[in-house]
């Protein structure tokens, strides 16, 4: 028992307690010591176990999380398991929260004899040590993924980058130009996509899909889906003869429909890998593409694959989707009605657009001169989406700045509910933008409808500070509609991430944790985690890294063996512990619950869960719980 | 009557018992007002009416919106914070009403060609608390 110094002994007699505590029921001996964390504090715990033969220790003094693990050396030292050793606190639980000394000295007592009552239905265990595959699984190719498949390359981590889209770089690569220093996001990006695409130890797979993962931290089994690109990479020299010939055209996913592409096309000059790629649900196998090809580069045979890898951990970076504006039609969405979204202005901005960089009206290329942005458009919404977006605001800003800059005879309209520029340099930008010539309306828009006569967007809403109703005739309304994570249910769960009701990953700890999720071994960068900027999501990916990385390199994960066991004759395989699990550790073998030792985190639910207390956890026994309410009674 | 003389959090209880609502959860968005057919009748609009509720300081016997409202509920099916600015109203009407305070009918009220016919309607229904 520790004094230290008077932080205990000031309140609690520590003299008395190890007198009380001498004469509970299988104490052979009990000390007491001015700082028992010191060197000769655990010296004495040391020779003790050895002198007196001791088969468990009591520690009572400060708080586990800070001295448990001190004390489980020292105990360990002394030839004993560290399972049979419990650490109370009288410190945080006792002498600092109570002021009567009497009845702080009675509570010592008490609490120590409720861990001599666990202890001695302790149990040794070992620690089970497993091997970690030094490898990495990056899931998404967006910034965040990069990023992260970056830093763990340079850190020597081999790393599989699996993209669904034909090329990596993700919603940035769309971008014109980025706030708040409106660096041109291609300059930008594309240099860290080739540096990716060009690292020894990253393998890129682009058109491709976790088709599913099994296993655990350390070694988790992916099968990854890869769909045929038709096109060898490494033959493709960009010559583009194949995209003349071809006869099919469709609506550009890049441009967000804003433009056409043919059936065989490149998303855009700098994707990565370099090459075209065949569009096979629109491909008509016509074959002139094959004839052109003067590396004989395209092979519409090319069949899906399905490859297999092993991976230590995995890193979800799956980002973002606009909220889907067909849910509120009363904003006439689509650019036939000059009512787009904010990505598509981003692509009517971008020099490599559909517009090349022009800003004129979708549905009839007329030069767009009067512009209304429309901010928290789902976001913000309890009938939506009830969370802010965060980036909409600084992005709508950096619009109107771009789109007066672009038009200096044009007008820019903001509708808002309250601008959110939280962040280094925002303020100053949008009072730029505001400068610059935005005019900002406090108010909602009711409903926007192009007028078929005129052509004109018909932005209907209301102005606060003005207090009536405002309509303005514009050529364009650009929305910025909430952002919605991209994973969905079972895509999630097969990537073991816990998500919010958002799908939104949940991190384990939103504060002291904020990369990890419950499921050891994945971790999350990005706006999988909640709609942000680059800034940020490159701060998340990088610390996924460096997260992954800890555990990667260490090369090994040691496993607290206190988990919970199934007593096979008494489960009846009801699966209510199946269910609580948050881990996913429990599976029905045989008609019982048999738990995996490595994926159990010893949580307890399970053990609350069971109907007939058939699981139950290591050292935490049912009968060791009841033991300690009796031997609480039992003091006085 | 008078200035109603109840006060914030009295009126905030009353509205919440009444609705189930919480007018302090407005954020002053303005989306009621914008999606409100008759706002240009109203001497309030929709959302100034709610911040004035928070406020307590209403007029009761002269506030012309409860009478002029609709009952579309338009803004209660929109609000994003789910305070349903028409329900509050229904809430102040019916109080009114008890309160003795005459309905205004749509005698009283100005009509020419721009007066939408389900104003009319309104107008003359609304005399029930
Ligand atoms: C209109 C607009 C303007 C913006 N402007 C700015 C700006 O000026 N400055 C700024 O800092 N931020 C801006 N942003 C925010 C910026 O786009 C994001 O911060 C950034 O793109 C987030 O990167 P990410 O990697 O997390 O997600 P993403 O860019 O969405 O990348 C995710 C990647 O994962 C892939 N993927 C998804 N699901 C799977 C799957 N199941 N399997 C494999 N791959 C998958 C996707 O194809 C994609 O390539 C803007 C956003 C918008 C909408
Ligand atoms: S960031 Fe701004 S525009 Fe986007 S949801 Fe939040 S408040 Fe609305
Ligand atoms: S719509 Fe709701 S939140 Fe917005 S101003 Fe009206 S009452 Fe307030
Ligand atoms: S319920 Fe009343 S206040 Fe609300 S939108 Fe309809 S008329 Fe306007």
């Amino acid at each position: 028992m520790c004094h230290c110094g008077v932080n205990i002994a000031g309140t609690v007699d520590v003299k008395k307690v190890v007198e009380e505590v001498k004469k509970l029921p299988d104490v052979v001996y009990a000390a007491d010591y001015v700082y028992l964390c010191s060197q000769p504090g655990q010296e004495l715990i040391i020779n003790a176990v050895k002198e007196h033969k001791l088969d468990g220790v009591v520690v009572a003094a400060c708080t586990p999380s800070l001295h448990y693990e001190t004390f489980a050396k020292a105990v360990e030292k002394a030839g004993l398991n560290r399972y049979v050793y419990e650490m109370v606190s009288i410190r945080e639980f006792d002498s600092w929260v109570h002021a009567d000394r009497a009845l702080a000295t009675e509570k010592a007592i008490k609490i120590i004899a409720t861990a001599v009552a666990k202890l001695r239905g302790d149990k040794p265990y070992e620690r089970a040590r497993l091997d970690v595959i030094r490898k990495a699984l990056v899931v998404g190719g967006g910034i965040a993924g990069i990023t992260a498949a970056l830093s763990l390359a340079k850190m020597g981590i081999p790393v599989i980058l699996v993209e669904k889209y034909a090329t990596i770089g993700g919603k940035m690569a769309m971008l014109h130009e980025t706030f708040p220093t409106l660096d041109c996001a291609q300059c930008i990006l594309t240099p860290l996509m080739a540096e990716v695409a060009r690292h020894p130890l990253v393998k890129i797979y682009t058109l491709a899909e976790v088709d599913s993962v099994e296993g655990h931290v350390g070694k988790f089994k992916v099968k990854i889906k890869i769909r045929p690109r038709g096109v060898r990479v490494e033959d493709c020299r960009l010559c583009g003869f194949c995209e003349r010939v071809c006869p099919i055209s469709v609506s550009s996913e890049f441009d967000r429909g804003l433009s056409k592409r043919k059936a065989i096309y490149i998303p855009f000059a700098q994707a990565v890998p370099s090459a075209y790629v065949v569009d096979f649900e629109h491909c008509n196998r016509c074959g002139l593409c094959v004839k052109v090809c003067p590396t004989k580069a395209v092979n519409l045979e090319e069949k899906e694959r399905v490859i297999e890898e092993e991976v230590g951990a995995i890193i979800v970076a799956t980002g973002y989707e606009l909220y889907p504006l067909e849910k509120i039609p009363e904003y006439s969405y689509g650019p036939e009605n000059d009512v787009i979204d904010s990505l598509q202005f981003e692509r009517i901005l971008s020099v490599q657009g559909p517009t090349r960089g022009e800003v004129k009206r979708p549905s009839d290329g007329k030069p767009v001169k009067r512009v209304v942005f429309i901010q928290c458009v789902g976001s913000r919404d309890v009938n939506h989406l009830p969370y802010c977006s965060k980036i909409c605001c600084m992005y709508t800003a950096k619009h109107a700045l771009l789109f007066l800059e672009n038009v200096p005879d044009g007008e820019a309209y903001v509708f808002y509910i309250d601008v959110r520029a939280a962040g280094k340099g925002f303020e100053e930008f949008v009072k730029r933008a505001q400068e610059h010539g935005a005019v900002y309306i406090k108010g909602r828009v009711s409903r926007i409808y192009k007028d078929k006569l005129t052509g004109d967007v018909v932005v209907e809403g209301f102005d606060l500070l003005e207090n009536r109703e405002i309509v303005i005739r514009a050529d364009l309304a650009v929305l910025a509609p909430g952002i919605v994570s991209a994973l969905d249910k079972r895509l999630a769960e097969m990537l073991k991430v816990p998500v919010d009701q958002f799908m939104f990953a949940a991190e384990i700890h939103p504060k002291l944790r904020p990369v990890e999720v419950a499921s050891a071994g994945i971790f999350i960068a990005g706006c999988v985690q909640g709609p942000k900027d680059i800034p940020d999501s490159i701060a998340q990916a990088s610390a996924a890294a460096a997260k992954a990385a800890e555990l990667l390199i260490q090369g090994y994960v040691e496993k607290e063996p206190i988990v919970a066991e199934v007593d096979r004759d008494k489960c009846n395989g009801c699966r209510a512990c199946v269910t609580v699990c948050p881990y996913g550790a429990i599976e029905i073998v045989e008609g019982k619950a048999r738990v995996n030792e490595i994926v159990c985190e010893g949580c307890g639910a399970c053990t609350a869960t069971c109907p007939v207390g058939a699981i139950q956890l290591r050292n935490y026994r049912e009968e060791q719980a009841l033991e300690m309410v009796r031997a609480v009674m039992r003091v006085r | 009557m008078a200035r109603l003389v109840l006060s914030p959090r009295e009126l905030r209880e009353y509205i919440r018992e009444h609705t189930g609502r919480e007018v302090t959860a407005c954020m002053h968005c303005g989306t009621c007002s914008a999606v409100c057919p008759v706002v240009n009748f109203m001497d309030m609009h929709p959302a100034a009416l709610v911040r004035a509720v928070q406020r307590s300081a209403i007029d009761l016997g002269n506030l012309k919106v409860i009478w002029a409202c609709i009952s579309c509920m338009t803004c209660v099916d929109k609000c994003p914070r789910d305070v349903a600015p028409g329900l509050v109203i229904e809430t102040l009407r019916q109080l009114a009403l008890r309160n003795g305070i005459e309905p205004r009918t749509y005698s009283q009220m100005p009509i020419d060609e721009t007066t939408p016919s389900i104003l009319l309607v309104l107008y003359s229904r609304k005399g029930t608390g």
